[in-house]
């Protein structure tokens, strides 16, 4: 059972001896109970049990699969083959960036009235103002491209692709509050513990480019705001491999990566081989599963060492690229360098690139906030659009953006001509998203006329996991895995695919 | 209801095996008694004695596993009762079968006519055929039994197959295959849930106690399309609640058949203006070929490669993966710089792998590979490739030609290579392209504008 056993054990005679010096508990826990569980474990995994004979085997038996992907994936032909999250942490202004609402200007200052409301829950932090005056957007909105989107002033160079993007203004989540709503955007459930959306891609259908990880967060740097926690990219219970690795700016894109002073590195091979069958004698000793977690990671690690250099390697781009991006684009760890580097990453197969920018929690001081994170973003947003389609990547690529949640078409706090603050707003916000198999130049879903409410084609956050999902061919009621004796899957008892938006 | 353990479900599954136990026991019983009775020297009293207990005691092992397995639902509840309690009667009996047998309760002279006898072996024997039939009917399917029996004539006709689209009838082809596979199960000779049969079209057009469940030219009047068009939580929503609800392909067969054929039975394609979309579903359904303009969505039905093929593939350095598993339609990618430009062989070794299973390929990218137009001859073999990615290699307007030859091809990449805007008009010969990403050759945005002057030929996708 245990290979290995007699090169890598000692030969020190005591040592042996006492390996051998079994007591009667364990006696009998290795010769019955044991040999019970091998016979039980052999039926309930025949795969493990035997896999060695398999290995060895024939192989003119017909299997079901070539590439033997045991949990059955895709289910159907899938159109994306990566994706990027463009993620606003803070949760974007939908009435000064996306949704128009021309009605609002003769409502200024107005008491939002409480058929809108229908007695929301609103947060503490504007709960108990006694009124909620009315604040249309002081942008200016005009429609653009073939599809004739509303986009606001703030975005210049978004408005230039609209054509090739999805909207959806319908959105819905049910948190109130950051963390909570941020949990529930990228892991499916409110609390932590889930996988994230990327975790649960790398689980179900595996790596494309085995020198790099899977699935790769990006955060904007020195950028203030709610927190971000490592547990949104994190794998919760699936095998720790999935988990998201972060590059973060700087000279080290992975921490200890690099070799450390006076180390060239020529034996790490052998190292790694020799703990390899030191972990693999623990692994059948044991059989938990995060050993092998463990070795996957170590192997990886000793790849990135040279794979990560070369992709975090901006030399190459000429200064057309960079131009498109903006100027920050030559700042590592801004939004916009993250954004080209997710260009870099997405082309050499990473499945799952996620950006993370905070700034837009605008309570006060919305109209000079958000302006100032469209400074930030746009150009680098309508960039990456762009260089994807030039590219041809588009066709297979999904790009998505959005926050958490909206904001309130009420002022929180003092309301003047030419500044409001918005508050959270769960009930109706505006994402959009491009690429491979969503409809271009499409929107999708319509709220009432102060941005409160959905009127039209809800899009609940299980139903946008379902259909990003579906797009990456998995039926998202098919992909669970069992923990703590219940099945989980990222869309938990609900959602359902958007299938308007398909192409 | 509370759900059943895995557990439970997975010792019911037993059932089955160790439900043949007590039928060959108290077969062997049956057979010894019979000997005891003809041949009058012998005596197997003991051995059937044993016999008996034996076998009531495995025949209630094997009932409580067949309890478990009745808990998961799946069985149709009336017949699962006559099984269960047929059972039940069965171990009751030879309970009593072996303690008469057994004299452990010596009777009065004038009731010893009671006594295990040939009688009670041949009731136990009946029993068990009895019961043994209906978990037969349960595991198998009622009509699983008499099928294929020679005095059988409701053997499923087998409807010809066909040569083209134009000759499929639609009624028996593409409609009475959904409702034998989702409605027959309720509304048929045996069992007409709501007073609806649907197995003929006579039946069918009747409707059920709610009177016509269809309206010809209008499925969003047609009680049938409306039904099966439901949410799912709806009260109302057919097929009922556990049952597998119709795809959307079977749906829009449905409509097809309401809206526009108007309820005919006899029709065919041919006569009838047939939407692309149905006309797919058809040719999918039946194996039949369509050329029509979504078939470069359509997924081919290839053969299915063994694992030694893809291992070699991806030795030589391909990624693949499967497009949807165990269908052997492939996505390969050869990341660039993997070919060796100086090794003048290495990449015609590849693309030698990839003619050998030339059906097989679906969506393949060789970017950055130093293919040249000699190589784009050789692929032009792979005819159900629809998505080609060949950036950045030295490719000209010559290797276009070859391309003509990919009939389903609906995008391909060439962005940094060296075609021009002759190819633009090649592109426009391929019926099935929609798109050519062509940033970084000598085409130009003008050379773009003034070819794409016709709305259907394919987008070419420049850059910066």
């Amino acid at each position: 059972m245990c290979d290995g056993h007699d090169t890598l054990r000692s030969n020190n005679k005591d040592l042996q001896q006492v390996e051998k010096q079994w007591d009667r508990r364990n006696f009998l826990t290795k010769t019955s109970l044991g040999l019970g569980a091998l016979a039980l474990g052999s039926l309930m995994n025949p795969q493990k049990t035997f896999a060695s004979l398999a290995a060895g085997g024939s192989d003119n038996d017909a299997v079901n699969s070539i590439l033997k992907n045991q949990l059955g994936l895709p289910h159907h032909v899938p159109k994306a083959k990566r994706i990027v999250y463009l993620f606003q942490s803070g949760g974007p202004s939908q009435l000064d960036m996306f949704d128009y609402k021309p009605k609002l200007k003769d409502m200024y200052g107005k008491d939002l009235p409480a058929s809108v409301r229908k007695g929301q829950r609103l947060t503490g932090m504007s709960a108990d103002q006694t009124t909620f005056p009315i604040a249309p957007t002081i942008m200016d909105f005009q429609q653009y491209g073939e599809s004739r989107a509303w986009v606001s002033e703030l975005m210049p160079h978004l408005a230039e692709v609209v054509d090739d993007l999805c909207f959806v203004k319908s959105m819905q989540t049910d948190a109130i509050n950051h963390d909570p709503a941020i949990t529930f955007m990228q892991t499916g459930n409110q609390l932590p513990g889930r996988p994230s959306i990327g975790s649960w891609l790398s689980y179900g259908l595996g790596s494309d480019n085995e020198n790099l990880p899977t699935f790769i967060t990006l955060v904007t740097k020195n950028m203030p705001g709610q927190p971000l926690y490592s547990r949104l990219w994190g794998n919760g219970f699936l095998p720790t491999e999935h988990q998201g690795v972060q590059f973060r700016s700087g000279k080290d894109p992975v921490l200890f990566l690099s070799d450390p002073e006076n180390y060239d590195g020529h034996d790490r091979r052998k190292m790694l081989d020799y703990l390899g069958k030191l972990n693999n004698l623990q692994h059948d000793a044991y059989g938990d599963p995060e050993i092998q977690a463990r070795m996957a990671q170590y192997e990886m690690a000793f790849r990135m060492q040279t794979s990560v250099p070369e992709v975090t390697d901006m030399s190459d781009e000429p200064d057309y690229i960079f131009d498109l991006y903006g100027k920050d684009s030559r700042e590592p760890g801004t939004y916009a360098a993250n954004c080209l580097m997710a260009r870099k990453l997405l082309e050499k197969d990473v499945k799952f690139v996620q950006l993370y920018h905070q700034g837009w929690d605008q309570h006060i001081g919305c109209p000079e906030g958000v302006r100032a994170q469209c400074k930030r973003t746009d150009q680098a947003n309508a960039a990456l659009i762009k260089d994807l389609k030039q590219r041809g990547m588009l066709e297979d690529t999904l790009v998505i953006w959005g926050g958490e949640f909206g904001r309130t078409v009420y002022s929180q706090g003092q309301l003047t001509k030419t500044d409001y603050g918005r508050d959270h707003h769960p009930k109706a916000f505006t994402m959009w998203m491009a690429g491979a198999g969503v409809k271009p130049g499409f929107t999708y879903g319509k709220t009432d006329d102060f941005s409160y409410n959905v009127v039209e084609n809800p899009v609940h956050i299980h139903d946008f996991h379902a259909t990003l999902m579906h797009l990456f061919g998995i039926d998202h009621e098919q992909l669970t895995f069992k923990h703590q004796g219940r099945r989980f899957r990222l869309t938990d008892v609900h959602g359902k695919v958007v299938k308007d938006i398909l192409t | 209801m509370q759900e059943t353990s895995d557990f439970v479900l997975f010792l019911g599954r037993f059932h089955p095996l160790v439900v043949h136990l007590p039928i060959g026991i108290l077969m062997f019983a049956f057979f010894l008694e019979l000997i005891n009775r003809f041949q009058k020297q012998s005596n197997f009293d003991a051995v059937i004695k044993i016999a008996l207990l034996l076998g009531a005691i495995s025949a209630f092992f094997a009932s409580v596993l067949g309890y478990m397995l009745s808990q998961s639902g799946d069985y149709e509840e009336g017949m699962l009762d006559s099984h269960f309690w047929l059972g039940v009667a069965t171990i009751v009996v030879t309970f009593l079968a072996w303690i008469l047998k057994a004299n452990f309760f010596p009777l009065p002279e004038s009731f010893k006519v009671i006594r295990s006898n040939i009688a009670v072996l041949t009731l136990i024997v009946v029993l068990i055929s009895v019961t043994g039939h209906y978990g037969g009917n349960l595991t198998h399917g009622s009509d699983y039994l008499t099928k294929y029996a020679p005095f059988n004539d409701n053997k499923k006709i087998e409807l010809p197959a066909l040569a083209s689209l134009d000759e499929v009838v639609v009624y028996p082809y593409l409609v009475e295959p959904v409702l034998e596979a989702k409605c027959y199960s309720c509304h048929n000779e045996s069992k007409q849930k709501g007073n609806l049969a649907m197995y003929t079209p006579e039946l069918l057009m009747e409707g059920g106690k709610h009177g016509p469940i269809l309206v010809a030219g209008d499925a969003a009047e047609s009680e049938m399309y409306k039904r099966v068009t439901l949410p799912e939580s709806d009260e109302e929503f057919m097929p009922p609640e556990g049952k597998t609800p119709l795809t959307d392909e079977e749906i829009s067969i449905l409509k097809f058949w309401i809206d526009s054929v108007n309820v005919d039975f006899t029709k065919t394609l041919a006569q009838l203006n047939v939407p692309e979309e149905i006309q797919l579903i058809a040719a999918n359904k039946l194996n039949l070929t369509y050329s029509g303009k979504l078939a470069s969505d359509a997924m081919p039905k290839v053969n299915v490669l063994d694992a030694k093929t893809i291992d070699v593939l991806i030795s030589e350095g391909f990624q693949v993966r499967e497009l949807v598993l165990g269908s052997s339609l492939l996505d390969i990618t050869l990341p660039d710089n993997t070919v060796d430009l100086k090794d003048e062989s290495g990449l015609n070794k590849k693309i030698a792998l990839l003619v050998a299973i030339k059906d097989n390929v679906i969506r393949l990218d060789m970017g950055g590979n130093g293919v040249t137009d000699e190589h784009l001859k050789s692929i032009t073999v792979l005819s159900n490739l629809q998505q080609l990615k060949l950036p950045d290699n030295p490719i000209t307007d010559k290797g276009i030609t070859y391309l003509k030859q990919l009939s389903v091809l609906n995008s391909v990449n060439l962005y940094k290579t060296n075609i021009s805007k002759v190819c633009l008009s090649q592109f426009s010969e391929m019926t099935n392209l929609r798109k050519v990403y062509a940033w970084q050759t000598s085409i130009t945005s003008e050379d773009v504008v003034s070819f794409n002057t016709n709305e259907e030929g394919p987008k070419i996708i420049l850059g910066l």
